[in-house]
């Protein structure tokens, strides 16, 4: 997996690519980090370069989105595509996140 | 001659009445003809009866298979389930939503399992500072014992000047190893904690791999279950719309038919107006075949023809078949007086 910000005003974008699985639970923690204690007060992760995912991954995201609205940020995911777009249809991941796209 | 001797016995031998052979023969016509109108016309009741009788069934047995046809079109779309009727369309709903209900806890146990993996490494890291610690606290309590020996070593150089100060530095050196002692038991729980930590750690991510393995992770095994149901349950739910449609048009078709012998019934009560047509021509043959019995001279008589006319037609009840005979006696069509005897009720 890779991940790079991007801070735009009191949005932080982070472009995740490549695939997130069990195994990047190590490289997705800064990214937690981030959300979490950064100063951004909404957070958009953009999976439009992500091409799998598992339920881990998925697991890392809800993660995320949690720590997010514990600090009072909004948390939004944007362009799911191929496989990740069926994982989410498949678990209505729209009603547990905010899906944007 | 043949007709003598078949009629002699029903138009001769009769005291004071003398016919005619016309009579004879006209007599004769008459109650042959009464003879094998009744006969017929007893034959047609007692066939058309039978038939009538056949139909009515056909037309229960029909009706029947309609209903049964009907019934099976509203049981083939539901089953049973603990006592209470399940319409199959909403099948494929319960198992989707089952579906579904199952990953998303597989996606709530993956966000605590990755949750608890962070928290752990998270109690890793301050694991690994407090040993830190602990070996900071090894360092500073070996210079303080460093410190200990050479202030009894300066204490002995001084004498019994500084024999307390000695006695201070044998007592440093003793909370000193209780220090070390205190130290060596920290690191050793700490190191067992870790140690406790790194096996939790590994067992989760065996346990992901295995998950992984199964396919559980990438559900793969999940998206094509439910391509497969999505495509089993359409199947099926089209399946059934077509029996039903089927089954459907068979109804109407089983319903059109009972409606057809129905009427065929109906049509079939035709031989009761033909039975009252053939008995009021009996009855007026027979009026005519006592006149001609009994009053020979008559038949010369117009007031006399005219009194048989009149009697006849007054003995008919069946209204059409008077009718005709009124224009035929008398070349009109006399108001017909209704006679409600029930029978011409068609």
């Amino acid at each position: 997996m890779k991940y790079r910000f991007d801070e735009r005003g009191d949005t932080l974008y982070v472009n995740v690519s490549d695939v997130l699985t069990f195994e990047d639970h190590e490289v997705f923690n800064p990214v937690i980090q981030e959300i979490e204690d950064g100063p951004a007060a909404n957070v958009v992760v953009d999976l439009q370069e992500l091409k799998t995912v598992d339920s881990a991954g998925i697991g890392l995201l809800l993660l995320a989105n949690d720590r997010a609205k514990k600090k009072g940020k909004s948390f939004k995911i944007s362009n799911l595509q191929g496989h990740v777009a069926v994982v989410a249809e498949l678990f209505k991941f729209d009603q547990l996140v905010d899906v944007i796209n | 001659m043949l007709l003598e001797m078949e009629m002699g016995n029903s138009l001769e031998g009769r005291e004071g009445v003398s016919t005619s052979a016309f009579s004879r023969i006209l007599l004769g016509t008459v109650e042959s003809s009464n003879k094998i109108l009744r006969e017929t016309s007893v034959d047609v009741e007692h066939q058309a009866g039978q038939l009538s009788d056949l139909f009515n069934k056909l037309t229960l047995a029909t009706e029947g298979q309609a209903e049964r046809l009907s019934s099976l079109v509203s049981q083939v779309s539901k089953v049973d389930h603990e006592g209470q009727e399940v319409d199959l369309a909403t099948i494929p709903v319960f198992l989707k939503q089952s579906l579904e209900e199952v990953s998303n806890r597989v996606l709530v146990l993956s966000k605590q399992g990755v949750g608890l993996i962070y928290s752990l490494d998270q109690i890793l890291k301050e694991m690994s500072e407090l040993n830190g610690c602990i070996r900071d606290i090894e360092g500073i309590n070996r210079q303080t014992r460093l410190l200990s020996l050479n202030a009894q070593i300066e204490a002995a150089r001084a004498g019994d000047v500084a024999s307390g100060f000695q006695v201070v530095s044998m007592e440093m050196l003793k909370v000193s190893e209780g220090i070390d002692r205190l130290a060596t038991r920290m690191l050793t729980s700490t190191q067992s904690v870790t140690s406790s930590i790194q096996e939790v750690i590994s067992s989760i991510k065996d346990e992901y791999q295995e998950l992984s393995r199964i396919g559980a992770l990438d559900f793969s095994v999940q998206i094509d279950a439910k391509k497969s149901l999505e495509i089993l349950m359409d199947a099926l739910v089209n399946r059934n719309s077509d029996i039903q449609s089927v089954l459907g048009d068979s109804t109407e078709e089983a319903q059109a038919i009972a409606n057809d012998i129905r009427q065929v019934v109906m049509t079939m009560q035709f031989q009761d107006r033909m039975k009252q047509r053939t008995d009021a021509i009996v009855d007026v043959m027979e009026h005519l075949s006592r006149f001609v019995e009994n009053n020979p001279d008559g038949m010369n008589s117009e007031a006399e023809c005219n009194d048989l006319a009149q009697t006849i037609i007054d003995g008919i009840t069946l209204t059409e078949v008077r009718t005709q005979f009124q224009r035929t006696f008398f070349g009109e069509s006399e108001e017909v007086e209704e006679i409600d005897d029930g029978i011409e009720l068609f």
